[in-house]
Protein backbone atom coordinates (compact mmCIF):
# COMPACT_ATOMS: atom_id res chain seq x y z
CA UNK A 1 0.00 0.00 0.00
CA UNK A 2 1.32 3.47 -0.77
CA UNK A 3 2.03 5.80 2.10
CA UNK A 4 -1.04 7.81 1.05
CA UNK A 5 -3.30 4.74 1.12
CA UNK A 6 -1.83 3.64 4.42
CA UNK A 7 -2.64 7.03 5.85
CA UNK A 8 -6.16 6.75 4.46
CA UNK A 9 -6.56 3.37 6.13
CA UNK A 10 -5.45 4.62 9.55
CA UNK A 11 -7.53 7.79 9.30
CA UNK A 12 -10.64 5.89 8.19
CA UNK A 13 -10.19 3.33 10.93
CA UNK A 14 -9.72 5.90 13.67
CA UNK A 15 -12.82 7.78 12.48
CA UNK A 16 -15.03 4.70 12.64
CA UNK A 17 -15.44 3.19 16.11
CA UNK A 18 -16.69 -0.06 14.57
CA UNK A 19 -13.60 -0.41 12.43
CA UNK A 20 -11.38 0.53 15.36
CA UNK A 21 -13.01 -2.12 17.55
CA UNK A 22 -12.46 -4.71 14.86
CA UNK A 23 -8.82 -3.72 14.36
CA UNK A 24 -8.27 -3.75 18.12
CA UNK A 25 -9.59 -7.29 18.19
CA UNK A 26 -6.95 -8.18 15.62
CA UNK A 27 -4.08 -6.64 17.58
CA UNK A 28 -1.13 -9.00 17.44
CA UNK A 29 -2.57 -10.89 14.46
CA UNK A 30 -1.22 -9.33 11.25
CA UNK A 31 -2.43 -12.06 8.88
CA UNK A 32 -5.99 -11.57 10.05
CA UNK A 33 -5.61 -7.81 9.69
CA UNK A 34 -4.43 -8.21 6.07
CA UNK A 35 -7.52 -10.32 5.27
CA UNK A 36 -9.90 -8.02 7.12
CA UNK A 37 -8.51 -4.89 5.45
CA UNK A 38 -8.59 -6.51 2.01
CA UNK A 39 -12.30 -7.23 2.42
CA UNK A 40 -12.78 -3.47 2.85
CA UNK A 41 -10.62 -2.44 -0.09
CA UNK A 42 -7.36 -1.71 1.70
CA UNK A 43 -4.41 -3.71 0.45
CA UNK A 44 -1.99 -3.90 3.36
CA UNK A 45 1.42 -5.48 2.86
CA UNK A 46 2.45 -8.04 5.49
CA UNK A 47 4.96 -5.52 6.87
CA UNK A 48 2.34 -2.82 7.18
CA UNK A 49 -0.11 -5.18 8.79
CA UNK A 50 2.50 -6.34 11.22
CA UNK A 51 3.40 -2.79 12.15
CA UNK A 52 -0.22 -1.76 12.61
CA UNK A 53 -1.29 -4.91 14.40
CA UNK A 54 1.50 -4.54 16.92
CA UNK A 55 0.57 -1.06 18.00
CA UNK A 56 -3.20 -0.72 17.99
CA UNK A 57 -3.68 0.04 21.65
CA UNK A 58 -2.27 3.09 23.35
CA UNK A 59 0.35 2.82 26.04
CA UNK A 60 -0.70 3.61 29.56
CA UNK A 61 1.02 6.26 31.64
CA UNK A 62 2.36 3.49 33.82
CA UNK A 63 3.89 1.75 30.82
CA UNK A 64 5.47 4.98 29.68
CA UNK A 65 6.88 5.64 33.11
CA UNK A 66 8.25 2.12 33.29
CA UNK A 67 10.12 2.76 30.08
CA UNK A 68 11.80 5.29 31.99
CA UNK A 69 14.85 4.17 30.45
CA UNK A 70 14.25 7.20 32.26
CA UNK A 71 14.88 5.79 35.59
CA UNK A 72 15.23 2.20 34.49
CA UNK A 73 12.72 1.29 37.10
CA UNK A 74 15.12 2.65 39.67
CA UNK A 75 17.81 4.56 37.89
CA UNK A 76 18.00 7.31 35.30
CA UNK A 77 20.50 7.49 32.47
CA UNK A 78 23.86 8.98 33.32
CA UNK A 79 24.69 12.61 32.67
CA UNK A 80 28.00 12.72 30.92
CA UNK A 81 27.71 16.28 29.75
CA UNK A 82 28.98 18.90 32.07
CA UNK B 1 17.36 3.07 3.75
CA UNK B 2 18.72 1.01 6.67
CA UNK B 3 17.02 1.32 10.02
CA UNK B 4 19.26 3.34 12.34
CA UNK B 5 18.89 5.65 15.28
CA UNK B 6 18.40 8.43 12.71
CA UNK B 7 15.10 6.81 11.71
CA UNK B 8 13.73 7.53 15.18
CA UNK B 9 15.27 10.98 15.45
CA UNK B 10 13.48 11.91 12.25
CA UNK B 11 10.24 10.65 13.76
CA UNK B 12 10.52 12.63 16.99
CA UNK B 13 11.69 15.82 15.28
CA UNK B 14 8.30 17.61 15.47
CA UNK B 15 8.32 17.14 19.25
CA UNK B 16 11.83 18.50 19.62
CA UNK B 17 11.44 22.26 19.76
CA UNK B 18 14.00 24.18 17.76
CA UNK B 19 14.95 26.24 20.77
CA UNK B 20 16.03 23.01 22.49
CA UNK B 21 17.87 21.62 19.49
CA UNK B 22 18.54 24.24 16.83
CA UNK B 23 18.62 23.40 13.14
CA UNK B 24 22.42 23.04 12.79
CA UNK B 25 22.55 20.91 15.97
CA UNK B 26 19.67 18.77 14.75
CA UNK B 27 21.36 18.21 11.39
CA UNK B 28 24.52 17.09 13.23
CA UNK B 29 22.48 14.86 15.51
CA UNK B 30 20.83 13.25 12.51
CA UNK B 31 24.12 12.72 10.69
CA UNK B 32 25.66 11.13 13.78
CA UNK B 33 22.61 8.95 14.43
CA UNK B 34 23.02 7.31 11.00
CA UNK B 35 26.07 5.60 12.51
CA UNK B 36 24.20 4.36 15.57
CA UNK B 37 21.99 1.30 16.04
CA UNK B 38 18.23 1.64 15.89
CA UNK B 39 17.59 -0.55 18.89
CA UNK B 40 18.24 0.85 22.30
CA UNK B 41 17.58 3.73 24.55
CA UNK B 42 18.80 7.16 23.49
CA UNK B 43 19.06 10.41 25.38
CA UNK B 44 19.33 13.93 24.03
CA UNK B 45 21.00 16.40 26.37
CA UNK B 46 19.86 19.99 25.96
CA UNK B 47 20.94 23.15 27.76
CA UNK B 48 18.21 25.21 29.37
CA UNK B 49 19.75 28.67 29.72
CA UNK B 50 18.43 31.41 27.46
CA UNK B 51 21.91 32.11 26.13
CA UNK B 52 22.38 28.51 24.95
CA UNK B 53 21.52 28.33 21.29
CA UNK B 54 19.95 24.95 20.87
CA UNK B 55 23.03 22.74 21.03
CA UNK B 56 22.60 19.08 21.97
CA UNK B 57 24.50 15.91 22.75
CA UNK B 58 23.38 12.32 22.21
CA UNK B 59 23.84 9.18 24.33
CA UNK B 60 22.96 5.58 23.72
CA UNK B 61 22.78 2.57 25.96
CA UNK B 62 24.31 -0.78 25.05
CA UNK B 63 22.93 -3.61 27.14
CA UNK B 64 24.46 -6.45 25.17
CA UNK B 65 27.77 -6.82 23.36
CA UNK B 66 25.97 -7.58 20.09
CA UNK B 67 24.60 -4.06 19.99
CA UNK B 68 28.10 -2.70 19.62
CA UNK B 69 28.42 -4.60 16.35
CA UNK B 70 25.91 -2.18 14.82
CA UNK B 71 28.09 0.79 15.69
CA UNK B 72 30.28 2.32 13.06
CA UNK B 73 33.78 1.07 13.99
CA UNK B 74 35.23 4.50 13.40
CA UNK B 75 33.22 5.85 16.30
CA UNK B 76 35.22 3.81 18.76
CA UNK B 77 38.86 4.06 19.79
CA UNK B 78 40.69 0.69 19.67
CA UNK B 79 40.47 -0.03 23.40
CA UNK B 80 36.70 0.43 23.34
CA UNK B 81 36.30 -1.71 20.27
CA UNK B 82 38.07 -4.52 22.11
CA UNK B 83 36.18 -3.89 25.32
CA UNK B 84 32.78 -3.95 23.66
CA UNK B 85 33.56 -6.80 21.29
CA UNK B 86 34.65 -8.99 24.19
CA UNK B 87 31.36 -8.37 25.91
CA UNK B 88 33.25 -6.65 28.69
CA UNK B 89 34.36 -10.13 29.78
CA UNK B 90 37.77 -8.80 30.74
CA UNK B 91 36.12 -7.39 33.83
CA UNK B 92 35.53 -10.80 35.34
CA UNK B 93 32.53 -13.04 35.77
CA UNK B 94 29.81 -12.40 36.69
CA UNK B 95 30.34 -8.86 35.45
CA UNK B 96 28.70 -6.28 37.70
CA UNK B 97 28.00 -4.05 34.70
CA UNK B 98 24.38 -3.88 33.56
CA UNK B 99 24.98 -1.63 30.58
CA UNK B 100 27.54 0.55 28.87
CA UNK B 101 26.60 4.03 27.77
CA UNK B 102 28.28 5.95 24.97
CA UNK B 103 27.88 9.69 25.15
CA UNK B 104 28.66 11.75 22.10
CA UNK B 105 29.47 15.38 22.76
CA UNK B 106 28.43 17.09 19.56
CA UNK B 107 29.06 20.52 21.01
CA UNK B 108 32.70 19.66 21.62
CA UNK B 109 33.33 18.18 18.18
CA UNK B 110 32.29 20.72 15.59
CA UNK B 111 33.46 18.50 12.72
CA UNK B 112 33.22 14.79 12.05
CA UNK B 113 32.23 12.05 14.45
CA UNK B 114 32.97 12.73 18.10
CA UNK B 115 34.78 10.17 20.23
CA UNK B 116 32.38 8.82 22.84
CA UNK B 117 32.57 9.24 26.56
CA UNK B 118 32.01 5.85 28.12
CA UNK B 119 30.08 4.99 31.19
CA UNK B 120 29.30 1.70 32.92
CA UNK B 121 26.08 1.20 34.83
CA UNK B 122 27.00 -0.85 37.90
CA UNK B 123 24.88 -3.44 39.60
CA UNK B 124 25.42 -6.35 41.93
CA UNK B 125 28.42 -6.58 44.17
CA UNK B 126 31.90 -5.26 43.44
CA UNK B 127 34.67 -3.66 45.45
CA UNK B 128 36.57 -0.39 45.22
CA UNK B 129 39.75 -2.11 44.04
CA UNK B 130 37.93 -3.63 41.06
CA UNK B 131 36.36 -0.29 40.16
CA UNK B 132 39.64 1.61 40.35
CA UNK B 133 42.02 -0.99 38.94
CA UNK B 134 39.85 -2.80 36.40
CA UNK B 135 36.66 -1.12 35.30
CA UNK B 136 37.80 2.48 35.01
CA UNK B 137 41.08 1.65 33.21
CA UNK B 138 39.14 -0.57 30.78
CA UNK B 139 36.79 2.31 29.96
CA UNK B 140 39.61 4.85 29.99
CA UNK B 141 42.05 2.95 27.80
CA UNK B 142 44.91 3.44 30.26
CA UNK B 143 45.65 2.97 33.96
CA UNK B 144 44.56 5.65 36.36
CA UNK B 145 47.15 7.89 37.98
CA UNK B 146 48.19 7.46 41.60
CA UNK B 147 46.37 10.68 42.44
CA UNK B 148 43.15 9.50 40.78
CA UNK B 149 43.31 6.21 42.65
CA UNK B 150 43.88 8.01 45.93
CA UNK B 151 40.92 10.35 45.55
CA UNK B 152 38.60 7.67 44.22
CA UNK B 153 39.39 5.41 47.16
CA UNK B 154 38.79 8.34 49.52
CA UNK B 155 35.43 9.07 47.97
CA UNK B 156 34.38 5.43 47.94
CA UNK B 157 35.47 4.84 51.52
CA UNK B 158 33.38 7.76 52.76
CA UNK B 159 30.18 6.71 51.03
CA UNK B 160 27.34 6.36 53.53
CA UNK B 161 25.53 3.03 53.70
CA UNK B 162 22.49 4.50 51.95
CA UNK B 163 24.50 5.57 48.92
CA UNK B 164 25.99 3.59 46.07
CA UNK B 165 27.90 4.20 42.88
CA UNK B 166 25.54 3.86 39.98
CA UNK B 167 27.70 4.98 37.06
CA UNK B 168 31.45 5.07 36.46
CA UNK B 169 32.71 7.18 33.56
CA UNK B 170 35.81 7.75 31.55
CA UNK B 171 35.96 11.29 30.19
CA UNK B 172 39.04 10.45 28.10
CA UNK B 173 37.26 11.70 24.99
CA UNK B 174 37.59 15.23 26.39
CA UNK B 175 40.74 17.20 26.99
CA UNK B 176 42.36 16.11 30.24
CA UNK B 177 42.36 12.77 31.96
CA UNK B 178 39.27 12.81 34.16
CA UNK B 179 37.07 9.97 35.33
CA UNK B 180 33.69 10.46 36.96
CA UNK B 181 31.53 8.74 39.54
CA UNK B 182 27.79 9.21 39.81
CA UNK B 183 26.31 8.39 43.20
CA UNK B 184 22.67 7.69 44.03
CA UNK B 185 20.91 7.50 47.37
CA UNK B 186 21.89 10.90 48.79
CA UNK B 187 19.57 13.87 49.19
CA UNK B 188 21.27 17.28 48.97
CA UNK B 189 21.85 17.59 52.75
CA UNK B 190 23.51 14.17 52.75
CA UNK B 191 25.58 15.12 49.68
CA UNK B 192 26.93 18.12 51.56
CA UNK B 193 27.80 16.02 54.62
CA UNK B 194 29.44 13.40 52.39
CA UNK B 195 31.57 15.92 50.48
CA UNK B 196 32.51 17.79 53.65
CA UNK B 197 34.14 14.62 54.96
CA UNK B 198 36.66 14.23 52.16
CA UNK B 199 36.34 16.60 49.19
CA UNK B 200 37.67 20.17 48.80
CA UNK B 201 36.05 22.66 51.17
CA UNK B 202 34.19 24.44 48.37
CA UNK B 203 32.33 21.28 47.28
CA UNK B 204 29.78 21.22 50.09
CA UNK B 205 29.10 24.94 49.63
CA UNK B 206 28.48 24.41 45.93
CA UNK B 207 25.84 21.78 46.66
CA UNK B 208 24.33 24.03 49.34
CA UNK B 209 23.90 26.70 46.68
CA UNK B 210 22.05 24.28 44.40
CA UNK B 211 19.96 22.59 47.10
CA UNK B 212 17.10 25.13 47.26
CA UNK B 213 16.67 24.88 43.50
CA UNK B 214 16.17 21.13 43.53
CA UNK B 215 14.16 20.88 46.73
CA UNK B 216 11.27 18.41 46.69
CA UNK B 217 12.53 16.19 43.89
CA UNK B 218 11.86 12.49 44.03
CA UNK B 219 15.38 11.33 43.21
CA UNK B 220 18.85 12.75 43.30
CA UNK B 221 22.28 11.83 42.03
CA UNK B 222 25.63 13.46 42.74
CA UNK B 223 28.43 13.35 40.19
CA UNK B 224 32.03 14.45 40.57
CA UNK B 225 35.14 14.21 38.40
CA UNK B 226 38.57 13.08 39.52
CA UNK B 227 41.69 14.10 37.66
CA UNK B 228 44.68 15.32 39.72
CA UNK B 229 42.23 15.79 42.57
CA UNK B 230 38.48 16.20 42.86
CA UNK B 231 37.38 18.62 40.18
CA UNK B 232 35.54 21.73 41.36
CA UNK B 233 32.88 20.96 38.75
CA UNK B 234 30.04 19.07 40.44
CA UNK B 235 26.72 17.82 39.13
CA UNK B 236 23.40 17.23 40.83
CA UNK B 237 20.87 15.21 38.82
CA UNK B 238 17.27 15.23 39.92
CA UNK B 239 13.84 14.22 38.74
CA UNK B 240 10.70 12.26 39.39
CA UNK B 241 9.41 8.81 38.65
CA UNK B 242 6.19 10.00 37.05
CA UNK B 243 5.68 11.92 33.83
CA UNK B 244 5.17 15.69 34.00
CA UNK B 245 1.42 15.53 33.39
CA UNK B 246 1.08 13.31 36.48
CA UNK B 247 3.80 14.93 38.56
CA UNK B 248 3.55 18.69 39.21
CA UNK B 249 7.00 18.63 40.79
CA UNK B 250 8.58 18.78 37.32
CA UNK B 251 6.92 22.10 36.66
CA UNK B 252 7.82 23.45 40.10
CA UNK B 253 11.45 22.43 39.58
CA UNK B 254 11.67 24.10 36.19
CA UNK B 255 9.78 27.18 37.43
CA UNK B 256 12.42 27.62 40.12
CA UNK B 257 15.15 27.38 37.50
CA UNK B 258 13.36 29.97 35.36
CA UNK B 259 13.02 32.29 38.38
CA UNK B 260 16.73 31.85 39.10
CA UNK B 261 17.59 32.81 35.53
CA UNK B 262 18.98 29.34 34.76
CA UNK B 263 16.24 28.21 32.37
CA UNK B 264 14.46 29.94 29.55
CA UNK B 265 10.68 29.90 30.08
CA UNK B 266 9.99 28.73 26.54
CA UNK B 267 12.53 25.93 26.96
CA UNK B 268 10.78 24.89 30.18
CA UNK B 269 7.54 24.56 28.25
CA UNK B 270 9.21 22.65 25.45
CA UNK B 271 10.81 20.21 27.88
CA UNK B 272 7.50 19.60 29.66
CA UNK B 273 5.83 18.99 26.30
CA UNK B 274 8.37 16.39 25.19
CA UNK B 275 6.91 13.18 26.74
CA UNK B 276 4.53 11.14 24.61
CA UNK B 277 4.29 8.28 22.16
CA UNK B 278 4.20 7.83 18.40
CA UNK B 279 3.09 4.69 16.60
CA UNK B 280 2.15 3.77 13.04
CA UNK B 281 -1.39 4.70 14.02
CA UNK B 282 -0.65 8.15 15.38
CA UNK B 283 2.13 9.14 13.00
CA UNK B 284 1.73 7.03 9.89
CA UNK B 285 3.05 9.76 7.61
CA UNK B 286 6.24 10.12 9.66
CA UNK B 287 6.74 6.54 10.78
CA UNK B 288 10.01 5.38 9.17
CA UNK B 289 9.13 3.18 6.16
CA UNK B 290 12.10 0.98 7.05
CA UNK B 291 10.48 0.37 10.46
CA UNK B 292 6.96 -0.30 9.24
CA UNK B 293 7.31 -4.03 9.75
CA UNK B 294 8.42 -3.51 13.33
CA UNK B 295 5.46 -1.46 14.38
CA UNK B 296 5.50 -0.85 18.08
CA UNK B 297 5.91 2.55 19.64
CA UNK B 298 8.46 5.32 19.78
CA UNK B 299 8.33 6.57 23.32
CA UNK B 300 9.52 9.96 24.56
CA UNK B 301 10.18 10.53 28.26
CA UNK B 302 11.70 13.24 30.38
CA UNK B 303 14.56 11.60 32.24
CA UNK B 304 16.01 14.19 34.56
CA UNK B 305 17.38 17.68 35.02
CA UNK B 306 21.00 18.29 35.89
CA UNK B 307 22.58 21.30 37.55
CA UNK B 308 26.30 21.69 37.04
CA UNK B 309 28.11 23.81 39.59
CA UNK B 310 31.45 25.49 39.00
CA UNK B 311 32.82 27.87 41.67
CA UNK B 312 32.37 31.53 40.80
CA UNK B 313 29.79 30.86 38.09
CA UNK B 314 26.04 30.40 38.14
CA UNK B 315 24.95 26.77 37.91
CA UNK B 316 24.23 25.44 34.42
CA UNK B 317 20.90 23.64 33.93
CA UNK B 318 20.37 20.82 31.43
CA UNK B 319 17.50 18.50 30.62
CA UNK B 320 17.74 14.90 29.40
CA UNK B 321 15.16 13.75 26.87
CA UNK B 322 14.73 10.05 26.24
CA UNK B 323 13.48 8.37 23.11
CA UNK B 324 13.27 4.66 22.47
CA UNK B 325 11.52 2.25 20.16
CA UNK B 326 9.55 -0.36 22.08
CA UNK B 327 7.40 -3.30 21.27
CA UNK B 328 4.84 -5.23 23.21
CA UNK B 329 5.65 -8.91 23.09
CA UNK B 330 2.77 -10.94 21.66
CA UNK B 331 1.48 -13.91 23.59
CA UNK B 332 1.38 -17.35 22.03
CA UNK B 333 -2.31 -16.96 21.16
CA UNK B 334 -1.58 -13.76 19.29
CA UNK B 335 -2.99 -11.41 21.90
CA UNK B 336 -0.65 -8.73 23.14
CA UNK B 337 0.49 -8.76 26.72
CA UNK B 338 0.19 -5.66 28.80
CA UNK B 339 3.84 -5.62 29.69
CA UNK B 340 6.13 -3.58 27.50
CA UNK B 341 9.49 -4.85 26.49
CA UNK B 342 12.17 -2.66 25.08
CA UNK B 343 13.68 -3.72 21.79
CA UNK B 344 16.92 -3.60 23.76
CA UNK B 345 16.28 -5.35 27.02
CA UNK B 346 17.79 -3.96 30.16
Amino acid sequence: MSRFDLERFTVDTKKDPGMMDEVSRLEGNPQALVRWAAQRGYQLTPDEAHGLASSVSELSDQELENVAGGWDGTTPPPSGGG
Amino acid sequence: MPLTCASWIGLVRPHLAELLVGRPAFDRLLALARHLPAHGLNVIETRLASRSTGTADLSLRLTAPGQAADLAPRLLPPHLRTFLASGWQELGHPVPVAAVWLELDLGRAPQGLPKPLTCARLHGSWDAQWLVDKLLPALHGRPLTASQKHWLHRGLAELPAAARVLYAFSLAARPGNAVRLEICGLEPAAMIAYLDRWAPATAGRQIAEIAPLVEGCGRYHLSFDVEDGVSPRLGVECGFERLPHREPGWRRLLDRLVAAGLCDAAKRDAVLAWPGTDSPWTAVARWPPEAMGLGGYCVRCLSHVKLVSTPGRPPEAKAYLIFEHLQRPAQADGAPTSRLSSSAST
